[in-house]
């Protein structure tokens, strides 16, 4: 069996590179993605902690994170096809009619 | 418990009528002036404001019906809690300090209370026939109701405010008030300067009274009279020499408000205000806050004598007695030579007021010496004075309104409406009304001699009470500083009883002095109730007092026992035992001499005379007017020498008060305004300039980095998770 | 696995007021989908109705119908809130005190997830208060039309998204409650991301102008990225702990002897998580932009039910889990602090100049979150001391100062949303995009003006109005602390003390500056709307249900600052409620 720390190494590495994505790319929905990935580590996370202690909620939590993710998806693209529908872009550049 | 409590609520309501009342008036005003209906039937607003003030006397009547007689100790009610929290004191424990509104209930506050919400009343029936019927205040009645309003909010708030912080606030809604009513014909030059004048000399007292509650503050670390009143002083050792500063500092500060010597300049400039105010704030309720306020430190003088600290403040007692007395005989003397009717009436109304701070003076001295049972004579006998003296001058005062009006009225009838060149307050031009003014002169002549002291009427007795405590104080006590105040308040009597009688004499006895003065009718209405009612409250004093109204006949005996000891007491100076003090006996009838028949005889001789052939004076004055006809032919002597002589003349200049003042402040104060203007001008604005453009253009910076793009935005969040995980880590 | 210990019939019915509102969710689905739809049999000619779908009926086609149903919704759950509060009390006007826990798992380590208690009634009241204000406010906001033509597709649209409206704001309120009563971390996370949810779409909602979808997107963007760093962050102290739950997480934390990375790290992600949700700097940037891009009710609900979920996170985080043993000084006050004091001044500064009421008010609300980390600073500060003195309440310190908190939080909702409001009723003419909106109103709507100056006076802090009652508690809280002998002689902090006092006595100095700040922008709306002229002296549009909702919020603003006694009692109730968790 593979040692939970390790797997929770890989969670770091997934959250960094989530996170620079997050900030460093400029269409949406791969900044959504990068999203994914740092809730992916999340889930990672839970995962190894589950297997570590043995306990049941560990899964469960894993689980949970994972619909949110998903419902977060959804309503992000959602977000964003209004935003196409009206911007005709999805780069995050360029928002910049609010501002100050 | 019930209904008590219920009728402390109502206690707690009384200011807040008059207050919630305001706003209506000024609001229904604004968009209403000019109509019929609210000219006729709401009078501008005084129907309202009549109302209101109804309402007041009637829950001061419920109030004062339910207390009467048992509050002697006071009793301090939180209505209202509104932030409680603790204030460390230097002593290392603290007080709990509440910010609410209560209301504080004894002897003093009631009798204040009724004497407000009720000349309030009868002031605002007043003013319905005396404002309304003016050309001159046409539509903006309303405003003056308002003002009115507030007034009586101030007053009758600042009685019942149960901390010193809140009777400062009061007090200086009034304060406000009387500059605004003071100056109610702003588009008078003189009218304009006398209400900043009051307001600026009313403030040069309220600093240092502030200051004064400030220590008090430090002190007790509390202003709450509860706390305040009920220190047990052998626990908590209090520095008597900082408490003597914090009393002497807010002396100052009633100093101010009742006009007393040396900031008395304003009062007799303030008749400029509508008569009506003159009454109210100038004679019968705001120059009594001073008076309150004193009133109020009796306990703490009480308490101090009783926890050991005997004769600690009798300093105090000492300088308010001899303000009191320099005030009575300067103010009197100021009188004798004054012309206008309500510029008598004004430093008359120094005068009186004198009385009572000295009379306090006496109780505070005997408090502190540890003497409370004649403490309480004493205060009994100034607040006795300080009731016998509204009721007095208020009506005066409205009787002196009602003859202006009527002047004014002949004036406008006969000059077809030009006003140039007469004055229709100066008495020289009157003379001879007694016949054509029945009530007022009626009115006049029993507030006249209720304030000179004729035995019997109404302020007989108590000013009877004040000297004899003062000389008491002075004789038995050993101090021998009041001794100038009693001698003082001695004089003053004599010479109270001359300008008092002068007035009236030259009003209402005699020739018309001009073709004016013939043709003055007594027809407004609204004008002669109150005049009628007072005339009984003034002549029946007594019977108020032996109510225990205040604690001056304090056995709780049948009416006529108490009648017949008070004579005894006051004519033949017989105490309980039935032991005649001579000295007091000989004190006695020198004062009612004095008063009553040589000040009066003086007057007559150089005012008075027969009416006009055929013109018959009611009775009730007639008798007056015929006695002094036969006075005058019997003893009248040329006082020309006198008259013209440089101290008739310094009298007249009010012995250079004015003038004084008026010198430093063109020498002193102003080069200091200009100096702090410019710098004010220069520096203060520039800063705060500075500030304004600085915080301007860092607050134009800062919103720049609110750059509008989401990815800076997901940078800064990425940003701020290393801040805190930097922060958070480099902290351990 | 993990079973489930559901709900015994008592504790179901403490649940009342969330079952109330699911089934609000529910009616607004079903009602609003009611239709003359037919199921033909098959292989017959039979055709029975099958409800849903189709025309709807000529009864549910009015498009007003599901704000009156999110309005009763939350009106009833209110009255709920109020029958299942006071068991165990013998006077309801004692505050909220009842607790019951509802949720319990039964597995090896039985573990309580959802508790009731003063705490969580509080909030809930306090949300679905705000819920009812908003959801009152927006009923005549959104373009309905009771009778539209067929060929009017816009309009159709426009009518249906009336449903979805209300079904969000409902939703979010459920995950409202969810947070309010969780003992467990993830849980709370659940609720949060059951509420931020339908806040994103909410944004986003007003699609037609470009605006509004690039508010959406900004906020849900930024929004989402913190709350998965704060997710992480939950896993990482997951990782170290072997469990989520509060009391775990504390006993955990307080049995650690020397620092480790895993909870440390674990914590600050977390707190960006909040810190977004409280508009935190420096999580605050997209504040100003979602709150001028989304409609004005459903800034007023950024501003005040968003704000509120994140401060119960933090003080579930930092008073429960990591307010370390009494005399050692927790780690995160000085970050905290220093945070507070750059959140208020920022957020003051910035609305010093803004020209754009929404923004400004954004902007302001920005700092009042500052005052409130601060007070939460104090706390820390209290313990670190082990200061144990009450006050003559017999309150201690830290129970002051989260009631004054939890005080200010709730009456947030009565002039922040009164002040949203009025905006919103500038709206119904034109939108607001700059202070000119504001010129003159006081010419042309006295009694709005009126409201609208009370409510900036509530916001600056001013006696005697409820901006006041909890500005003022907190100071006295934090100063109490602050000046505290035993702090400032067992001073363990980095900073020294200064003028005899500990150092957090400048978070309360802090506070006084910025109030005097503050107090020229919020001064400078009486200005322009008394002093300046307008353009037109007509009066606004009459939408009386928006003018009833603005004149409750001023009579509440001006009633909880005269006559707080009750509120007072109440959170600080609430207070001990969250520390006897513990």
């Amino acid at each position: 069996m593979i040692d939970p720390s390790w797997v929770a190494g890989l969670g770091v590495i997934i959250f960094a590179i989530g996170l620079w994505g997050a900030f460093t790319r400029k269409n949406a929905i791969i900044v959504l993605m990068c999203i994914e990935l740092i809730l992916n580590a999340v889930n990672l996370n839970f995962v190894a902690g589950a297997a570590h202690f043995g306990d049941e909620l560990g899964w469960m939590y894993a689980a949970f994170a994972i619909a949110i993710a998903a419902a977060e998806v959804a309503i992000g693209l959602a977000i964003f096809l209004s935003l196409y529908s009206k911007h005709a872009t999805i780069s995050l550049d360029g928002l910049e009619l609010l501002k100050n | 418990m019930g209904s008590e409590i219920s009728v402390e609520f109502w206690v707690a309501t009384i200011p807040f009528v008059p207050l919630l009342t305001f706003p209506i008036i000024l609001f229904l005003g604004q968009y209403f002036n000019g109509k019929d209906w609210w000219k006729n039937i709401l009078k501008e607003g005084g129907s309202i404001s009549l109302m209101s003030m109804g309402i007041v006397l009637i829950l001061t009547s419920m109030v004062v019906a339910q207390f009467i007689g048992e509050m002697h100790n006071g009793q301090g009610l939180d209505i209202i809690d509104w932030i409680t929290f603790d204030v460390l004191r230097s002593d290392g424990m603290t007080n709990g300090v509440n910010l609410g509104f209560g209301i504080y209930i004894d002897h003093i506050s009631l009798m204040l209370l009724f004497v407000a919400s009720f000349l309030c009343f009868l002031i605002n029936w007043f003013s319905i026939g005396y404002m309304n019927t003016d050309k001159i205040n046409d539509n903006r009645n309303h405003r003056f109701y308002a003002e009115f309003l507030i007034f009586c909010s101030g007053m009758l708030g600042m009685v019942l405010a149960d901390n010193f912080l809140w009777l400062f606030i009061f007090w200086e809604i009034m304060g406000l008030c009387s500059y605004l009513l003071i100056g109610f014909y702003y588009e008078k030059p003189s009218a304009a300067a006398a209400a900043k004048k009051a307001f600026l000399t009313t403030r040069v007292g309220d600093v240092f009274l502030m200051i004064g509650l400030i220590i008090m503050w430090n002190i007790y670390g509390s202003l709450e009279f509860d706390i305040i009143f009920g220190w047990d002083y052998f626990t908590n050792p209090v520095d008597m020499t900082l408490l003597k500063t914090s009393l002497i500092l807010m002396f100052i500060g009633a100093v101010g408000k009742s006009a007393q010597f040396p900031l008395h300049v304003w009062l007799p400039d303030a008749m400029e205000g509508p008569t009506p105010v003159s009454a109210l704030i100038h004679a019968a309720t705001m120059v009594n806050a001073g008076l309150y306020l004193v009133a109020r430190m009796f306990p703490i003088f009480i308490g101090t004598a009783g926890d050991g600290l005997v004769g600690e403040l009798a300093d105090v007692a000492i300088i308010i007695a001899i303000i009191g007395g320099i005030t009575a005989f300067m103010a009197a003397g100021i009188a004798f030579v004054q012309n206008d009717i309500k510029k008598v009436l004004a430093y008359s109304t120094m005068s009186q007021l004198a009385y009572i701070f000295t009379g306090l003076g006496a109780a505070l001295w005997f408090a502190s010496k540890g003497k409370p049972e004649l403490a309480l004579f004493a205060l009994g006998a100034s607040l006795f004075h300080l009731f016998n003296h509204a009721m007095a001058k208020g009506m005066l005062f409205m009787a002196s309104g009602s003859v202006i009006h009527e002047m004014h009225h002949a004036h406008h009838h006969i000059s077809h409406g030009e006003h140039e060149g007469f004055d229709a307050q100066d008495m020289t031009n009157m003379g001879g009304l007694a016949s054509k003014l029945p009530i007022t002169s009626t009115a006049m002549a029993a507030g006249s001699m209720s304030i000179i002291g004729i035995p019997l009427i109404g302020g007989f007795w108590s000013k009877e009470g004040i000297i004899a405590k003062i000389w008491k104080a002075a004789i038995y006590d050993g101090g021998y500083l009041l001794f100038i105040p009693a001698i003082l308040l001695l004089i003053s009597a004599g010479m109270t009883g001359f300008y008092m009688s002068r007035m009236w004499f030259m009003t209402f006895a005699g020739k018309p002095k001009t073709k004016v003065a013939e043709h003055v009718h007594e027809e407004t209405p609204w004008i002669k109730f109150p005049l009628v009612i007072l005339t009984f409250m003034t002549l029946g004093g007594i019977v108020f007092a032996s109510l225990h109204f205040v604690s001056w006949v304090s056995e709780g005996h049948a009416f006529h026992y108490d009648l017949i000891h008070e004579m005894k007491h006051a004519f033949l100076a017989m105490d309980k035992e039935g032991v005649i003090d001579s000295t007091f006996l000989i004190l006695t009838w020198a004062t009612i001499g004095l008063s009553s028949i040589i000040g009066p005889i003086i007057a007559m001789s150089l005012y008075g005379g027969n009416l006009k052939d055929g013109e018959n004076a009611i009775p009730t004055v007639s008798w007056l007017v015929k006695l002094s006809g036969m006075v005058k032919n019997r003893w009248e002597f040329d006082n020309s020498t006198l008259a013209n002589s440089g101290l008739a003349e310094a009298l007249r200049r009010r012995l250079y008060f004015d003038d004084f003042y008026d010198w430093i402040c063109i020498k002193l104060i102003v080069p200091i305004g200009i100096g702090a203007a410019l710098f004010d001008k220069k520096g203060v604005d520039g800063v705060i300039k500075g500030i304004e453009s600085g915080s301007q253009s860092a607050s134009t910076w800062i919103r720049k980095l609110t750059t509008g793009s989401a990815r800076d935005y997901i940078m800064m969040v990425a940003l701020g998770s290393l801040i805190f995980v930097g922060l958070i880590w480099g902290m351990v | 696995m993990a079973a489930y210990d559901v709900l015994s019939i008592d504790g179901g019915l403490k649940l009342l007021p969330e079952i109330v509102l699911l089934a609000g969710i529910l009616a607004l689905f079903f009602i609003t989908n009611l239709g003359d739809a037919k199921i033909r049999i098959p292989l017959t000619r039979l055709r029975i109705p099958a409800l849903l779908g189709g025309n709807r009926f000529k009864w549910n086609s009015d498009p007003r119908i599901p704000g009156i149903v999110s309005v009763f919704t939350l009106i009833f759950a209110i009255g709920m809130l109020i029958q299942t509060l006071g068991d165990d009390c013998a006077d309801i006007m004692k505050g909220f005190c009842s607790e019951t826990t509802i949720l319990t798992t039964t597995g090896k380590n039985p573990v309580h997830l959802l508790k009731l208690d003063s705490f969580s009634r509080l909030f809930e009241l306090m949300f679905f208060l705000a819920l009812l204000l908003v959801s009152a406010a927006s009923l005549n906001r959104l373009q309905a039309d009771s009778n539209p033509s067929n060929d009017d597709l816009e309009q159709l649209l426009d009518n249906r998204r009336q449903v979805d409206f209300y079904l969000l704001l409902l939703i979010s309120g459920l995950g409202m409650t969810v947070v309010a009563m969780s003992m467990n971390l993830f849980v709370l996370f659940i609720g949060l991301e059951l509420a931020s949810l339908p806040i994103y779409v909410l944004v986003a909602f007003h699609k037609e102008s470009k605006a509004g979808s690039e508010a959406g997107v900004k906020y849900f963007i930024t929004g989402a990225i913190s709350s998965a760093v704060g997710l992480y962050g939950m896993s990482l102290l997951y990782l170290w702990s072997g469990s989520l739950q509060l009391t775990v997480l504390e006993a955990a934390w307080a049995s650690m002897d020397t620092p480790e990375a895993l909870p440390l790290f674990g914590i600050s992600l977390l707190l960006v998580g909040f810190g977004f949700k409280i508009s935190s700097v420096p999580f605050h940037f997209v504040a100003p932009d979602a709150y001028s891009g989304a409609s004005s009710p459903v800034a007023a609900l950024l501003a005040t039910a968003s704000k509120t979920l994140g401060f119960i996170g933090l003080m579930r985080i930092l008073m429960i889990v990591t307010l370390p043993e009494t005399g050692e000084t927790a780690v995160w006050m000085f970050a905290f602090g220093t945070l507070s004091v750059v959140t208020m001044t920022w957020g003051n500064l910035a609305a010093l100049g803004s020209e754009n009421p929404k923004r400004m008010l954004a902007y302001s609300s920005v700092a009042h979150a500052g005052y409130m980390m601060a007070a939460l600073v104090a706390v820390a500060a209290w313990k670190s001391g082990s200061y144990t003195e009450t006050n003559n309440n017999g309150l201690m310190a830290a129970e002051l100062i989260i009631g004054a908190i939890i005080f200010h939080l709730f009456v947030l909702i009565s002039f922040k949303i009164g002040a949203f409001m009025v905006i919103s009723h500038l709206e119904t003419e034109d939108d607001v995009t700059d202070m000119s909106s504001l010129h003159g109103l006081a010419k042309r709507e006295p009694i709005i003006a009126t409201s609208m100056f009370v409510f900036m006076l509530a916001l600056a802090g001013v006696p005697p109005l409820a901006g006041f009652m909890s500005k003022f508690l907190m100071v006295t809280g934090i100063v109490q602390v602050a000046s505290a002998d035993v702090l400032v002689n067992n001073n363990v902090d980095l900073i020294p003390t200064i003028l005899g006092m500990h150092w957090t006595f400048f978070l309360a100095i802090a506070i006084f500056i910025n109030s005097a700040i503050s107090l020229y922008y919020y001064l400078r709306i009486g200005v322009l709307m008394f002093f300046e002229e307008s353009s037109t002296r007509l009066p606004l549009p009459k939408v009386s249900i928006l003018r009833f909702v603005i004149f409750v919020c001023a009579i509440g603003t001006v009633f909880f600052g005269i006559n707080s006694d009750w509120l007072v009692e109440t959170v600080t109730n609430a207070a001990s409620a969250l520390f006897a968790d513990s």
